[in-house]
């Protein structure tokens, strides 16, 4: 153990039996790709299906259900999974009233329906989710983007949840959701919310149109585009709407997935919003709360052709190990999906077709989306939920499908990136219609899994089976001074040649929530030599010589201080 | 002096028929119908060779056939897109199953299920394409965009490779060739490609944008953005090549003019989005099918007439027409048939048919004009060629054919003498000296008579009728 006051969680290593019969079948078997993800989702126990709460109308808000969270609820170390569900929308039967779904992870690839116990079974309709300890009690609490009103749930500390939302003016009146973001915008010690809104949307401005004669959902544009809602914590338990203020209320767009970044790497944290069917905003944060809209200008506005797109989800994470944050977002069917390349002076580059970041994504409609070191070789890879949003979308057109595959990119170091879905593993395989993904390791054996909300459908959980053995270390932070899990937080992990930074995101991918605790694939390296932590508000930890393969808990201001 | 003019319903009358383009598909190319008479004739030898018109069977049989069809258009159009849709597929395999050796109909069916969104059939019809002609391009071409669909960039670029095998220069095709290396990440031959391209196409603006892109990732940012600029002035309202430049301006610490460039992409992209909302406001969904599916009818009815069936041309150009009340194409092919066949009077219908969809062509208008001064209707014919002058004064048609009129007529004599000379002013063609030696003629100015048909002569010296009237003339003097 280190000197530092963190804790140490040991983790179940493969049974010794699995391994040997692994190494046993490799002759007799497929030639096994570097990363192997297989589908556990029958052992699971989750028996949660999805509805987007139609009936035939194609409400444009059917399309656009939902995102899910990956957090430990209960802190027993396990990472749980809340499922966001539609509710029926107008006209539509239902026997028994869809509702969100929590599942306790009880370990060893089971999971428990929770959900009544817990109290978070929100029978509205489920767009978006972001999850944080907004009230810095040491739990972490759910916010739901609905369609409809938004719901606050405050995490009780004993395995139940209280809806707060009234308490704290958080329903944001009844919008069409969408992504939702906390993070620290003013550096005063608690979180605030960025609430992504879709489009401007009632039943009786619903628009039905035909393609060729097939029913289709109509574009966006068919709507008019909304501003999104920025809330200021007021640090009681109530938020104030800031978004006129804070200068986010004077662009609308057709808001989708959302990321809060240090982008600038300047010390405080910026938002990203992804926007259907136009450009994508990058709200510079001046420090104060004060944002300035700069997505052209930063070149991360549009695509490396000056296209809009229809951006759906996006996370961000340093795929090239350059210290600076780059963005991956996912997009419709005929587009490629983009990776900036942040090139550092607040500028973006779209690199995809330098690198193959965008391999096999043009036939499909992708949403969730997730930077994740699947291979533990410190390089982050590329995972990509597709799946159409037409459940006819074979009669339009018989190269697109509403159920797909889902697409894995692996970062071969270089900065490049290879589709490998083909070759890994048969969670690979599966064909369905993917929304929200969240990425997280679910089983405490020190590789990231991946759990998949689809569209109408039971979800996907993906165990990480990838035959390579390299180390990692895991970071979950304890703010003091600045908010309890450290939102916004860097986190710069020096091993040897290797030099990693991340930081700790409430929110994102496609209107999810996942990743609070940090991972680090770390290759061959046996060691860390450094750990810097850059909280929000300034302060810096810096740890030295740590054992890797371990999740350690820092808590802030217990390293030297730099 | 005997010039035989383009009108009035004698017997010397000479047709007035439109050549049909041959190119299949391809669009008739309205001022072509002016050259008639030579034209129109050696179609309707072409047709009688092919016993389709003075057969009595077929005739009769054409004309029940042609009678039923009749009494179809209009009251049977399909009234949902399915129905459109599988019309679209019958009368095109219909083409195919008679002409099972003829690569057009098979192209034609795999467009037709490419647009239906079943790309499978379609790239079977274009590999049988391929088996019965190996250099038929097109089905190279169609099947490289399939590929990019699928994102089978390697396949695409290979498919696009075959084409230019066949037809080394085709424009268009190296940039697509880029598209898809690009796909693949192959930077350097991807830019030999577009390089290639503007050799054989420096025209295409777009070529000179990928450049700009590909030299801005290298970070070779003058080049770059040179590119732009070329791409720029070819084609100033393409919002994107701004958007380059404001880019490479940025890199290149140039910050006005980035500045500048950036707003003008803002100014262009929000028109952009402004069209896009008007035309997505405006989609008819069923409207949009039937267009296609008269635009298929209107291409079949071509390749008929080109086989030599006319009356199966003009019963799908008549559908056509029911289908896409704007549909020009068809409508032209129409009045070509029905001048041929001297159904003026139907002729003369479809013509201001296609006055109330292009109001503003000053030919429908002419043509109207002649037509009703064939068929004796000459005031009619007098307004009407009037708003064709009125409308394309710069154009010779109009005012020879008004000339003509008052001379056939023996009115407006010194008019007649003005417009023929406007009209030899603006096209000096060897039919506008004649009209002007008649003009002035009539006008007892032999002199001025003598002088046109002497142009005449010296632009066909080898005529032996314009010298013989040439010679009349000067003996008059």
């Amino acid at each position: 153990m280190t000197s530092m006051n963190a804790c140490e969680i040991s983790f179940r290593m493969r049974e010794a039996v699995v391994v040997l019969a692994c190494l046993y079948s490799v002759s007799a078997a497929p030639a096994r790709g570097p990363i192997e993800l297989r589908d556990m989702t029958a052992e699971t126990g989750i028996v949660f299906k999805h509805t987007d709460g139609s009936s035939g109308r194609r409400y444009i808000i059917e399309t656009i259900s939902a995102g899910l969270a990956l957090f430990d609820y209960d802190q027993d170390g396990d990472i749980d999974i809340y499922f966001l569900n539609g509710g029926p929308l107008k006209e539509t039967k239902v026997g028994v009233v869809p509702k969100n779904a929590l599942y306790r992870n009880d370990g060893r690839w089971k999971f428990t329906n929770v959900t009544e116990i817990a109290g978070v079974g929100d029978t509205g309709y489920g767009i978006g989710v972001a999850v944080a300890d907004y009230d810095n009690d040491g739990d972490q609490d759910i916010y739901l983007n609905n369609y409809g009103p938004n719901v606050m749930y405050r995490n009780n500390g004993d395995g139940t949840f209280t809806d707060i939302t009234q308490k704290t003016g958080l329903a944001n009146g009844n919008k069409v959701g969408a992504g939702a973001c906390f993070f620290d915008m003013d550096a005063d010690g608690d979180l605030d919310l960025y609430i992504a809104n879709y489009l401007e949307f009632s039943y009786d401005a619903h628009v039905s149109a035909t393609t060729r004669g097939i029913p289709v959902y109509v574009n966006p544009r068919n709507y008019p585009p909304v501003p999104d809602d920025l809330y200021r914590n007021n640090g009681n338990g109530t938020f104030t709407n800031i978004s006129a203020a804070a200068g986010v209320a004077a662009h609308a767009g057709w808001g989708m997935g959302t990321v809060c970044s240090d982008y600038d790497n300047d010390g405080d944290t910026d938002l990203f919003v992804a926007n259907d069917v136009a450009e994508n905003f990058l709200f510079q944060n001046d420090g104060t709360g004060k944002f300035e809209e700069v997505g052209l200008m930063a070149g991360i506005a549009f695509d490396l052709y000056g296209d809009s797109q229809g951006s759906m989800g996006v996370d961000c994470g340093d795929y090239d190990n350059d210290g600076l944050f780059d963005f991956y977002l996912t997009t419709y069917q005929s587009q490629l999906t983009a990776l900036y390349r942040n090139l550092g002076d607040g500028i973006f580059e779209d690199v995809k077709l330098i690198n193959g970041a965008a391999a096999g994504t043009h036939p499909q409609v992708t949403w969730g989306t997730g930077f994740v070191d699947f291979d533990n070789d410190g390089n982050r890879d590329i995972f990509i939920a597709c799946g159409h949003l037409m459940d006819n979308a074979e009669l339009l057109d018989d190269t697109a499908s509403y159920h797909a595959r889902n697409i894995l990119l692996m970062n071969t170091g270089d900065g490049k990136f290879v589709n490998i879905s083909d070759k890994a593993g048969d969670g690979m395989k599966v064909k369905l219609s993917s929304r929200g993904a969240g990425f997280d390791d679910l089983d405490n054996d020190g590789d990231i899994d991946v759990v998949i909300l689809n569209s109408r459908r039971e979800p996907t959980i993906l165990r990480n089976d990838s035959p390579s053995k390299g180390h990692w270390i895991q970071v979950r932070l304890r703010g003091t001074k600045s908010n309890r899990d450290g939102v916004g937080a860097r986190v710069k992990v020096v091993a040897g040649d290797l030099t990693l930074v991340d930081e700790v995101h409430s929110g994102r991918g496609y209107q999810s929530h996942y990743g609070t605790r940090l991972h680090f694939g770390l290759g061959n390296r046996e060691k860390v030599d450094r750990i810097e932590v850059r909280w929000i508000g300034g302060g810096v930890d810096v740890f030295k010589d740590t054992a890797v393969d371990k999740l350690l808990t820092i808590t802030e201001g217990t390293g030297p201080r730099q | 002096m005997n010039i035989h003019y383009k009108f009035g319903n004698s017997e010397n009358q000479e047709t007035d028929l439109p050549p049909v383009d041959s190119r299949f598909p391809g669009r008739l190319n309205v001022w072509f119908l002016l050259v008639g008479a030579i034209v129109g004739a050696g179609i309707i030898i072409f047709l009688v060779t092919q016993n389709w018109w003075n057969s009595d069977e077929n005739l009769k049989s054409e004309m029940q056939r042609l009678q039923e069809w009749e009494s179809q258009v209009g009251s049977a159009l399909p009234r949902t897109i399915e129905a459109l849709k599988q019309e679209e597929i019958e009368v095109t395999k219909q083409l195919t199953d008679n002409f099972p050796n003829h690569v057009e109909p098979i192209a034609l069916l795999g467009t037709v299920y490419n647009n239906q969104g079943k790309t499978q059939e379609a790239e079977k019809c274009w590999q049988r394409c391929l088996s019965l002609d190996p250099d038929y391009a097109n089905a190279y071409d169609n099947m490289g965009w399939i590929a990019m669909r699928r994102a089978d960039y390697e396949k695409a670029v290979a498919m696009w490779r075959k084409v230019l095998q066949i037809k080394p220069r085709k424009p268009g095709v190296y940039q697509l060739i880029a598209n898809g290396l690009l796909c693949l990440g192959r930077s350097s031959e991807a830019i030999a490609a577009l390089k290639k391209e503007i050799e054989i196409n420096p025209k295409l603006y777009r070529s000179y944008f990928f450049l700009g892109q590909e030299y801005s990732h290298l970070k070779e940012y003058e080049k770059a953005k040179q590119y732009y600029e070329a791409a720029m002035k070819i084609e100033p309202r393409f919002a994107n090549t701004y958007f380059g430049l404001a880019t490479v301006c940025a890199r290149l610490g140039q910050k006005d003019e980035s500045r500048q460039y950036r707003e003008k992409f803002k100014e262009l992209k929000a028109q952009q989005y402004e069209r896009e909302k008007n035309s997505s406001e405006a989609f008819d969904d069923m409207a949009s099918m039937s267009e296609k599916v008269s635009m298929t009818n209107t291409e079949i009815g071509r390749f008929y007439l080109e086989q030599g069936n006319s009356l199966r041309a003009e019963q799908l150009w008549q559908r056509a027409a029911a289908l896409d009340p704007k549909n020009t194409d068809c409508r032209r092919g129409l009045t070509a048939l029905y001048e041929t066949a001297n159904r003026l009077g139907e002729a003369l219908e479809i013509y201001e048919q296609l006055r109330n969809i292009e109001p503003d062509n000053a030919m429908n208008y002419a043509f109207i004009g002649a037509l009703n001064a064939r068929l004796e209707r000459f005031d009619a014919a007098e307004e009407a060629m009037k708003k064709a002058v009125q409308l394309a004064p710069h154009r010779s048609e109009g005012n020879s054919m008004l000339a003509q009129l008052y001379l056939h007529r023996n009115k407006n004599l010194a008019e007649a003498r003005r417009l023929a000379q406007t009209a030899v002013k603006l096209d000096p063609s060897t039919w506008n000296y004649l009209v002007l030696s008649e003009a002035c003629d009539k006008n007892g100015d032999l002199a001025g008579a003598v002088s046109a048909m002497e142009a005449v002569v010296k632009k066909e010296p080898y005529n032996m009728e314009y010298k013989m009237m040439l010679r009349r003339l000067q003996e008059r003097k």
